[in-house]
Formats: C-alpha cells, sequence, structure tokens
C-alpha cells in the first residue's frame, strides 16, 4: 500500500484519538482541584487508565476471537463462553484496583517518609481506586458486549471495531468516574464532618 | 467447573502477572506527577492523555504493521530494509503531524480553563512538543527492537508487543513532561 493513502486512513483514527484524549485531559483539569486536596490521588490515574485499556481491550479481542470460533454469535450472545469472559475480566479489574490503591499509597507514604510528597490519604485513595474501578468495569462491560451485539447486528467484524472505540472512549469513561467518586467521597466526609 | 472454552479462572491466572509488574512501572511514572507546583501549572495535566493516548496507538500500529509484515515475509528480522525504512518514515510522519495538530488545538482549548497558576502558552507549546517527539523516538526504537527481538526467540510478538510498547509509551511519555516542564518552567 502507497504511504499517502495509508497516511490519510490512520490519520483520522488518529485525530478521533487525539479528541478523546483532549476530552479525558479536560476531565483532568477541573480536577486539579481535588488532585491537590486529596494527595496522591495523581499516582492512581495512570495506572488505572492503563489497567482498564489493558483488561478490556483483552476482553474485546477475546470476544472476537470468540465470535470467530463460533462460540458467540448473533442468535447466542448472551451464553456461558459471554458469561466467563465478562466475569474474568471483572474480577481482573476489581483485584487489580486494589493492588492499585495499595501500591499508589504505600508508595507515596514511602515518599512522604522521605519528605518528598505529602501524607497520603490511605482510605480515601484506596476507596476511589476501588470504586471508581467498579463503575468504570460495569460501563465498559456493557459497552464492549453492546459494540460486539450492534456489531453482530450490522454484519460486521467485533475484531476491527471495539479496540478503536474502547481506547477513545474508555479514558474519557474511567477519568469521569474517578472524579465523580472523589467529589462523592468529600462531600460524604464533609456530610460527616470527617477532615480529608 | 463449566464445560466452556474460556474460564475466568485461567484468564485471571494468565493476566495477573504481567499485569502487576506494568501498574509498579506507571505508578512510579504516576509519582512523578505527585507534585503540587505541577498539578497547578495551566494545562500540564490536559497534556497527559493526549500524549500518552496518540503514543499508546502509534506504537501499536507500527508494532501490529511490523508483526504482520513479519509474518507474511514481506520483511526478515534484520534492521537493514526498504520495508522497515518506509514504516518508521510513516510513523514519524503521522507522529509529528498529529502533535502539531493537537498542539494547535490545545492551546486554542487551554485558555477556557481557570487556573491558579500560569504557565505562558509558548512553554506548554515546548513541553508538549518536545514530549512528542521525545517519545515518537522512544517508541519507535523500544517497539522495533521488541519486535524483532521476540520474533527471533521464537514468541509471537503479537502477544507481548503491545502491552510493553504502551506500558514504556506511558512511563515515557509522562517523565518527559515532568521533565521538560522541571527544566523551562
Amino acid at each position: 500500500m502507497k504511504i499517502g493513502s495509508l497516511y490519510k486512513q490512520i490519520m483520522v483514527v488518529l485525530f478521533f484519538c487525539g479528541m478523546g484524549g483532549l476530552f479525558a485531559g479536560s476531565v483532568l483539569e477541573i480536577m486539579s482541584d481535588f488532585l491537590t486536596r486529596v494527595p496522591g490521588l495523581i499516582v492512581l490515574i495512570p495506572a488505572i487508565i492503563a489497567m482498564k485499556g489493558n483488561i478490556f481491550t483483552t476482553l474485546g479481542s477475546r470476544l472476537g476471537s470468540a465470535s470467530h470460533m463460533g462460540m458467540i454469535s448473533k442468535e447466542d450472545l448472551f451464553n456461558k463462553e459471554l458469561y466467563e469472559n465478562v466475569k474474568g475480566s471483572f474480577i481482573l479489574a476489581v483485584l487489580m484496583s486494589l493492588i492499585i490503591g495499595l501500591f499508589a499509597s504505600i508508595s507515596s507514604y514511602i515518599l512522604h517518609i522521605a519528605g518528598l510528597v505529602e501524607e497520603p490519604n490511605f482510605y480515601v485513595i484506596i476507596a476511589v481506586s476501588f470504586f471508581a474501578t467498579l463503575v468504570t468495569s460495569l460501563l465498559l462491560i456493557a459497552f464492549t458486549t453492546l459494540i460486539v451485539y450492534i456489531a453482530f447486528r450490522k454484519g460486521l467484524d467485533p475484531d476491527n471495531i471495539t479496540g478503536p472505540i474502547l481506547a477513545t472512549l474508555g479514558d474519557f469513561i474511567a477519568l469521569l468516574n474517578i472524579f465523580l467518586v472523589t467529589a462523592g467521597i468529600i462531600r460524604l466526609a464533609e456530610f460527616m464532618g470527617v477532615v480529608i | 467447573m463449566s464445560d466452556t472454552f474460556y474460564k475466568a479462572r485461567n484468564i485471571i491466572r494468565q493476566s495477573l502477572p504481567l499485569l502487576i509488574v506494568l501498574v509498579i512501572l506507571e505508578i512510579i511514572a504516576g509519582q512523578f506527577l505527585n507534585n503540587e507546583t505541577l498539578l497547578l501549572s495551566s494545562g500540564i495535566l490536559m497534556l497527559i492523555p493526549v500524549l500518552n493516548g496518540i503514543g499508546g496507538n502509534l506504537g501499536s500500529i507500527l508494532a501490529a504493521r511490523l508483526t504482520s509484515a513479519l509474518h507474511m515475509g514481506t520483511i526478515e528480522a534484520s534492521y537493514k530494509n526498504k520495508e522497515l525504512r518506509k514504516n518508521i518514515l510513516l510513523i514519524f510522519l503521522l507522529g509529528i503531524s498529529i502533535f502539531l495538530l493537537m498542539g494547535m488545538i490545545i492551546f486554542i482549548i487551554t485558555p477556557m480553563f481557570e487556573f491558579s497558576s500560569e504557565l505562558p502558552i509558548w512553554k506548554l507549546a515546548v513541553i508538549f512538543l518536545g514530549s512528542g517527539l521525545l517519545l515518537l523516538t522512544v517508541l519507535t526504537t523500544v517497539c522495533v527492537f521488541s519486535v524483532f527481538i521476540s520474533y527471533k526467540k521464537g514468541i509471537d510478538p503479537d502477544n507481548v508487543v503491545i502491552p510493553i510498547v504502551t506500558t514504556i509509551g506511558d512511563f515515557i511519555g509522562i517523565i518527559s513532561i515532568f521533565t521538560l516542564y522541571m527544566i523551562i518552567r
């Protein structure tokens, strides 16, 4: 294939991905107030985004393979194969959210002892990681299944569409949930009279 | 136990070790951002998802193209060949144009937010484009080497190169932003 036509094709995908990044970045800018109010919260962000990317793009690609092998199809989508795939990804995401919360707060605590950063709030960091991942995972599972379903209905290969759509929307969804969960926890703490 | 082809237990068992290693790298990268002056500087946070998203995409595209070419036999695992150079040229052209384009859009958007400490827009431009160029160079190098090395060792590059390239991309992207910010703020 000629470089010129490849360039045009890929540039379109990159542009949409860049715009998705801008939306996600805007959520981060709006959050900057929380990020300074909850020391150590920023450490979660690259980890949660990368983890969600790894877990749910592999779910998408496994579902694509499953459809090629005839294990899921237009007529038989909501079956045991789909259930096992979804269950595996969901448990993985929840386990990883606890690991990320622990690693982020422990590393921040060590850097705090070294005098480099402010003292992290263990409970808030682990709670944000857990609840934000929980909501994000449920949404992304619903999204992935919906994309596969629509692909079947329209006679498209799920392999070609799940990846780019999840990559573009996923970061935004994850960041929005981190933002909302943090706001919720701060409100709850204020309501209960606890100082964060 | 169910009699399905896919088993949740196996999916978890196969993915967890690699995910933990990758997450440790991401946490280290995240600690570079754990800095109040950086968090309060206008526009810096906005750059991160854009740079990481585009970096991950460029890396995955190059990795997928090289891997398919190797499988089809249109290129050999040698560093001196025309197809390889053509692919690298393509990625650099794409990378430079998308970073310039996104750079322009960011500079239109950032003034719409309120910031507690201002960073002149030209400094933001230097940080974004500088990090982009650095990221592009490192990603291409890591990608070519990891595709060729895994292929020569008999590991299918499809299974390993993309997670490696996207994680190293995130890491380098964040560290370039941090370093350039510290130098020119």
